[in-house]
């Protein structure tokens, strides 16, 4: 339990945070894009995922149709 | 500090200093409002001084969820003898498997060399100590273990320190399955020391 990421995290339900915690560890540790289970078809809870990256300074990055991965780009400053 | 932009650059490169070559080593007088968001500092206690940063992420947000979603986790090197190594490293270092893991005690590398001897089984004294100067080396590099070459000594690194109450329990058992180091760590020769 961190507080680095509860700003993005207290305010969802226990499921849908277990769900946004797996993406966030499937697009940034698997060396393959990440299929679009867990999280990431969902456009609300990809939000979430999304915000996480950006608070570490990554961007969630498409790769193909319903894959995703990690990196670096040009994004929003988080706050 | 959120809003801040400054801040929150700082933050990233940290992040991705630490993704790229792990723990970072920092001067522990370093204070705590300057450190980046998100990463705990670690001091090693004693002699030279030492502090890590190493990012903080939710257990549930790791690496080891990978298998759980069925997907595979990052490539490791002779996975089998890096293993044995660490385990042989935790066994010499965690002197009491009731107390914390991290920081533990230094052990001499001819003690772990041992103990990582009993772990793989028999094999020839030249290849042993190929697989276990290689493993050492790929742990030290990725901070799970800090070897000290010229001292002829290891620690465990900064990423021990991160394990969490879960992954104690079944460590726990591990170091319990492992065989003892040698009661007098001098009769086993250290890792670079001349052939008798």
């Amino acid at each position: 339990v961190t507080s680095f990421f509860d700003p993005v995290l207290t305010d969802l339900p226990e499921r849908h945070r277990d769900e946004v915690l797996a993406a966030f560890a499937a697009v940034e540790n698997s060396p393959e894009p990440a299929p679009e289970a867990v999280a990431l078809r969902d456009a609300t809870l990809r939000r979430s995922v999304e915000e996480m990256l950006n608070l570490t300074g990554r961007t969630l990055v498409r790769a193909g149709a319903g894959r995703w991965t990690s990196g670096y780009g040009t994004t929003s400053s988080p706050g | 500090v959120t809003g801040d932009s400054g801040a929150a650059e700082d933050t990233a490169l940290a992040w991705a200093r630490a993704r790229s070559s792990g723990p970072l080593r920092v001067s522990p007088g370093t204070p705590a409002r300057s450190l980046p968001a998100g990463m705990l500092k670690l001091t090693e206690p004693g002699d030279a001084g030492v502090s890590w940063l190493v990012p903080q992420v939710p257990t549930d947000a790791d690496a080891r969820v990978l298998a759980e979603i069925g997907l595979s986790g990052p490539l490791l090197e002779q996975p089998n003898d890096t293993a044995r190594m660490l385990a042989a490293v935790l066994r010499c270092c965690w002197a009491d498997p009731l107390g914390p893991v991290w920081p533990g005690v230094r052990a001499g590398s001819g003690t772990v060399l041992a103990v990582f001897g009993e772990v793989t089984g028999p094999r020839d004294d030249a290849a042993h100590r190929r697989s276990a100067v290689a493993a050492l080396r790929r742990l030290d590099q990725a901070a799970w273990v800090r070897w000290d070459e010229p001292a002829g000594t290891v620690r465990l690194g900064p990423r021990a320190a991160l394990w969490s109450g879960g992954d104690l329990t079944m460590l726990r058992q591990l170091w319990r399955s492992i065989p003892a180091p040698p009661a007098a760590p001098s009769a086993v020769p250290p890792v670079r020391g001349p052939r008798r």
